[in-house]
């Protein structure tokens, strides 16, 4: 890399002495060394950074500084951190639908970021496949950031900061909308949540309470029904349900994308692990409570295009109040404080 | 993937049974080939149309097919001379994902084949949790431990129209079962066995391994589906289907490809 420099400095120059054209800046000595990072926990599936974008230490580093930084934003005031909040698994704290810069809601409810790096798809509708494609599109979503990516790779190009930032991760500080996803993408894939109550009951560290424990067995089980799509280990499948909302989905989810009408209706099931964190609840947010989410289930849902088979519209869940309240005990034993406080995620020094 | 191929069980096969063919050898010469298992669904001998309630079961109830997925695993190629080949490991099936309904068999060696064995669903040595490898799909088959931990071997959903005309779903999950009374678990995986012919030189063939969905639900014991969808921990479901299972494969048009 360093002889590159020297072979274009004196290229430079030479350009430079046939008069009017000024010189250009020559490129910048970049390290030529990462520290690569794993990507994967105990306890959760195999999973991998894609071959083009492998993790390391440094592009961790720039991707967190790029997630809490409003630079992305068209007025400077969104970053990705203000949808996702560490403290509430990476939700937008509470809300039902985030507000963009010009103060307009969306109309899905931020997801939680949990186990990002497990992602086969995502967006509520799955449109997208990986976290890097994923990171594209609020940046220019009118609603969300209202931004272009020309303009945020100028207003990074020009930063005092960033460009030595990009050198030490790619090689080169130039800069451009596919390194600044890939950074991204990486910090997301440090999102590891696998240190629940749950998780170290099951590492027999601890005992679940007598509530949890029957709310585990009634989750695990066909009357609760809950680990069909909420599978043990990651709890999401990572498919899509149309789980027997409305009558006539206004949102048609997957069909968004798919183009199929027998999509209709379906969203991407997720993550149950933080689930106490991440109210409201739904695609859309219209449930408040954990209470409200397992009224739906027991209450059986309506009919519905596509409505899964494993919902039972007119018959419902055998629970009772008690068994609800243990199942959402359980619920609460996939919280993982330790993920949640983790001050990795913060924002960095130097982050507006 | 783990192949085998039964040098050591032909000694024994010729041993026991006097199995093997020396009046019809192997072709001098006779190159390896490929066998490609295609797995086809159908229901009531017309191919399967996902997402649409229009079968009859022998029960008389119309139901409909959403989701199909399954393994069948240990899928063995046996030579009219008693050598076998085969594959130590679980094939995945779903049918809504076309990619998995192929599985190739590299390097069968040439010769005259007379049959094929496979398991339905999982051995018990498979059937454990951790038991297949770590990947998205056999994670989703997850089977709980309290209800005897592994995996499902089949998951087959949809909706069916009850007596009043109402839809209801259906989730013929099938799979081991563990209960608190007894001291042991009850599998209920089967194997199958299918005649086949083809002669292997060096060339690829297609195999198709059909399955009729009708026959789970009628052969020989007439499978109604449950008011309530929950049969993984149902001991005489279970027993049905596994009986009823084994008549419903079949081997469709072998071709060269």
């Amino acid at each position: 890399m360093l002889a590159l420099a020297l072979a274009f400095g004196a290229a430079a120059s030479l350009v430079g002495c046939k008069g009017d054209a000024a010189a250009p800046t020559p490129p910048r000595a970049c390290p030529d060394e990462t520290d690569p990072v794993a990507v994967g926990a105990p306890g959760l599936p195999a999973v991998s950074a894609p071959a083009d974008n492998p993790q390391t230490l440094q592009g961790i580093a720039l991707g967190r500084r790029l997630f809490h930084d409003p630079i992305l934003s068209r007025d400077g005031t969104q970053s990705c951190a203000t949808c996702h909040e560490p403290a509430f698994a990476f939700s937008d704290g509470g809300r039902r639908f985030s507000v963009g810069v010009d103060g307009i809601e969306g109309t899905r409810n931020a997801p939680a970021l949990t186990n990002a790096a497990w992602n086969l798809v995502n967006f509520w509708d799955g449109r997208v496949t990986s976290l890097e494609e994923q990171a594209i599109e609020p940046v220019e979503n009118p609603i969300e950031m209202g931004e272009t990516w020309d303009r945020v790779v100028t207003k990074l190009q020009r930063h005092p900061d960033y460009p030595d930032l990009f050198c030490r991760v790619f090689g080169t500080d130039v800069i451009t909308r596919t390194r600044v996803v890939q950074a991204i993408a990486q910090f997301e894939r440090t999102f590891v949540s696998n240190n629940s109550r749950y998780d170290r009951w099951l590492r027999g560290q601890l005992q679940l309470t007598p509530a949890e424990q029957r709310g585990l067995i009634l989750f695990e089980d066909e009357r609760g029904d809950c680990f069909h799509c909420h599978t043990p280990g990651l709890f999401t499948d990572l498919v899509f349900h149309n789980i027997g909302l409305e009558a006539s989905p206004v949102d048609r989810g997957l069909a968004e994308a798919t183009g199929r009408a027998t999509d209709v209706g379906k969203f991407k099931t997720p993550s149950l692990r933080n689930v106490a964190l991440t109210a409201p609840n739904m695609h859309d947010g219209r449930f408040e409570t954990l209470d409200e989410v397992l009224d739906h289930y027991i209450s059986g849902g309506v009919e519905s295009p596509n409505r899964d088979p494993l919902i039972r519209v007119g018959q419902g869940l055998p629970l009772s109040e008690q068994d609800k309240q243990d199942i959402i005990a359980f619920l609460h034993a996939l919280t993982d404080t330790s993920f949640v406080n983790n001050p990795d995620f913060l924002a960095p020094d130097g982050t507006p | 993937m783990k192949r085998f191929a039964g040098a050591g069980l032909v000694a024994l096969c010729l041993a026991v049974s006097g199995c093997g063919n020396d009046e019809n050898p192997v072709e001098v010469g006779a190159q390896p080939g490929k066998v490609v298992l295609q797995t086809q669904h159908t229901v009531g001998g017309a191919d399967l149309v996902l997402n649409d309630i229009r079968y009859p079961n022998a029960a008389g109830q119309m139901y409909s097919v959403v989701t199909l997925i399954y393994y069948l695993s240990d899928v063995v190629l046996h030579r009219d001379d008693g050598v076998i080949y085969g594959l130590d490991r679980a094939l995945y099936n779903d049918v809504a994902d076309a990619s998995t309904l192929e599985h190739t068999l590299d390097d069968v060696p040439a010769g005259t084949y007379t049959a094929i064995t496979f398991t339905w669903g999982l051995d018990a040595e498979k059937n454990v949790a951790g038991g297949l490898p770590d990947n998205p799909q056999n994670n989703n088959m997850f089977w709980p431990g309290m209800l005897g931990g592994g995996y499902h071997y089949s998951k087959c959903e949809g909706l069916y129209l009850d007596t009043q005309g109402a839809q209801k779903g259906y989730a013929t999950h099938t799979g081991r079962v563990r209960r608190d009374i007894d001291t042991e678990d009850h599998h209920h995986f089967f194997t199958v066995t299918l005649p086949i012919g083809l002669t292997v030189d060096g060339d690829t063939w297609s195999v198709p391994i059909v399955m009729d969905l009708n026959q789970w639900y009628e052969d020989p014991n007439v499978y109604d589906f449950p008011d309530v969808p929950m049969i993984m921990n149902d001991l005489d479901r279970q027993r049905m289907l596994m009986e009823n299972g084994a008549s419903a494969f079949s081997i469709g048009g072998i071709t060269s490809r």
